[in-house]
């Protein structure tokens, strides 16, 4: 498995990226994304718990 | 101060104008680092939406959306002096910095932008039935100070460019106008209550395509690239702890009780 295939596959596992929503040069990006960087999003990912089922429409509202 | 127009046409070319051809009528092509910077900020925005989800979706919500609303204006009313600062350390490196240069384009039309925010929040605060002269004595909180001063000692520190992190985050989701009509719906509150919302689901989606295309061009090093995923992730970070801080608090903390 490339680099990119495993740090694709790890976001994918923790339900940071769905593959769906992304173009296929935007996924080729992946491997730009450092280890530390994936850990951070990951840990963040499993604090929070798993994303709100059809919330799409639910924003932040913290703006400037 | 730059002038914007009201018509999407003319302040687009106020936008080139005043980023000095950074942003053309055919944007520059996007550089791979830009473009992978702008995929982590996409992926923690993804995060900051669950955040939001279980925010919004409390059953306490009508209670802690004042402590919500006052929490805003703590950040708001720090945001345009922390781009103010950025482009003064921007517009000093610039001569001998291309992204510094760039940063200082974007931010000399955003700061415009984003200027007198703080006084829509607040009048919206008083529809609510704060007072205005309270809401301002108090002083931002230790949570927007975490976020807020994170930018500052990377813009002195470090590149003012780090502040595309912060905006990539805070600008990422403007609000949308069935979600803002949700909470009014559930919260009783008058609709005067969510101008500042209503504006800001207009003019953001503008302020972030411009924000995008910025981001995606930056001539970045991969040290500043690293800089400013780093700034993104801290802001993501503290923009999820006041959101569970509030909600956890329940009602006004002590320190807001001589706001309201």
């Amino acid at each position: 498995m490339s680099d990119e295939q495993a740090k694709l596959k790890k976001l994918e596992d923790a339900g940071i990226l769905e593959k769906r929503q992304f173009a296929a040069e935007e996924l080729a990006l992946v491997a730009k994304i450092s280890d530390e960087e994936i850990e951070v999003l990951v840990k963040l990912r499993k604090r929070l718990g798993a994303p709100a089922a059809d919330k799409h429409h639910i924003r932040p509202n913290i703006f400037v | 101060m730059v002038d914007l127009p009201k018509s999407p046409k003319d302040r687009k070319a106020a936008l080139n104008a005043a980023l000095n051809g950074v942003i053309r009528t055919a944007p520059p092509k996007a550089s791979t680092a830009g473009a992978a910077l702008w995929l982590k900020i996409t992926l923690a925005q993804g995060l900051l939406n669950t955040a939001a989800a279980s925010f919004w979706n409390a059953p306490e919500m009508p209670r802690f959306f004042p402590s919500f609303l006052v929490e805003l204006y703590s950040i708001v009313r720090c945001s345009v002096p922390l781009m103010e600062r950025a482009l003064e350390r921007a517009e000093q490196l610039a001569p001998d910095d291309e992204l510094a240069r760039v940063t200082a384009g974007y931010l000399r039309l955003h700061i415009e932008e984003e200027r007198h925010h703080d006084e829509w929040l607040l009048d919206d605060l008083v529809a609510a039935g704060m007072d205005r002269e309270a809401v301002r004595r108090n002083p931002p909180s230790a949570n927007a100070a975490r976020l807020v001063g994170a930018q500052y000692c990377w813009i002195e520190h470090a590149h003012p460019a780090a502040i595309f992190g912060y905006l990539g985050i805070i600008e990422g989701n403007p609000p949308l106008p069935q979600h803002i009509e949700e909470i009014r719906r559930q919260t009783g509150h008058p609709s005067d209550v969510f101008r500042s919302m209503h504006l800001h689901a207009v003019h953001d989606v503008d302020h972030l395509a411009a924000l995008k295309a910025t981001i995606v061009a930056l001539p970045l090093t991969e040290a500043n690239e690293r800089l400013i995923a780093t700034s993104a992730f801290a802001t993501l970070h503290a923009l999820v702890r006041i959101l569970e801080d509030i909600a956890s608090a329940g009602e006004y903390d002590s320190h807001l009780a001589d706001a309201v």
